[in-house]
């Protein structure tokens, strides 16, 4: 099990561009989508956007993890975009958002090891050398490499 | 300080997790125990013990939703914060702890 399982190259974009949340969130869906992660693109974001009225997803450090629980949903998956230039989002600490982890999650059934796998990959996020790890990677095996060089206690 | 607690956020997939991995960071770079339990969508992990409780000096609540159990923690110093507390400063959030049981 890895995190490659989760987030794969398919669904990360290190050069996206984008001018609002909106727009990162509906092109990392069509990422989704390509890779048949989900079913639905409306039926996603929807729940995404539903996700997001709950509170904000932005925990700070140039870092936003939206998510959804979703009937739509076929592949536990993490899909990821490095903007190329930082975009409003509502965040802990005021700064705008360099790094976008969309989360990907089937309402029923979810494969328990799958969950694991996020849970872990969310627990890395929170580690300052990690994001500014993140923030400096130009392919997406060193991201990986990121994820499993950091140990966590999740 | 020995510090227990748990978190819970509302999807239980990514805040719950992030939560706790900075509590516990901060726990350990200020020199104290520290041993979290999380809620989340796999279920609860880390679950605390008795010996857990019985040893901990306070109990820290993380949570955006109701968290389970709680009658565990009958008689201990209990803190409940809400998950954006710790996400956004782990280590303010300590200090205020500590300085508040010594008292």
């Amino acid at each position: 099990m890895d995190f490659v399982e989760v987030l794969r190259p398919a669904i990360v974009d290190l050069q996206m561009e984008a001018n609002h949340k909106q727009e990162v969130i509906t092109k990392l869906a069509e990422l989704l989508f390509a890779d048949g992660a989900i079913l639905s693109r409306e039926e996603y974001i929807n729940d995404v956007n539903e996700r997001e009225q709950e509170g904000p997803t932005g925990i700070g450090n140039f870092v936003a993890i939206p998510h959804g629980k979703s009937d739509s949903v076929v592949k536990i998956s993490v899909a990821m975009a490095k903007l190329q230039s930082p975009i409003p989002w509502e965040t802990l600490d005021g700064n705008p958002v360099k790094i976008v982890f969309l989360f990907a999650v089937p309402k029923q059934n979810s494969s328990n090891e799958h969950l694991k796998l996020l849970s872990q990959l969310a627990a890395v996020l929170a580690h300052d050398d990690s994001i500014q790890l993140l923030l400096e990677v130009q392919n997406p095996e060193d991201i990986f490499e990121v994820f499993k060089s950091q140990k966590t206690s999740v | 300080m020995n510090i227990i607690g748990v978190t819970a956020c509302t999807a239980g997939i990514a805040h719950t997790y992030i939560a706790k991995e900075k509590l516990v960071k901060a726990a350990l770079e200020m020199g104290h125990t520290v041993k979290i339990e999380t809620q989340g969508t796999i279920g609860t992990e880390d679950e605390l013990t008795r010996q857990d409780v019985e040893k901990a000096d306070i109990v820290i609540i993380a949570a955006d939703i109701k968290v389970g159990g709680k009658e565990r923690f009958t008689g201990k110093k209990v803190i409940e914060v809400p998950m954006q507390m710790v996400i956004k400063s782990p280590k303010a959030l300590l200090q205020k702890i500590e300085e508040k049981l010594k008292g």
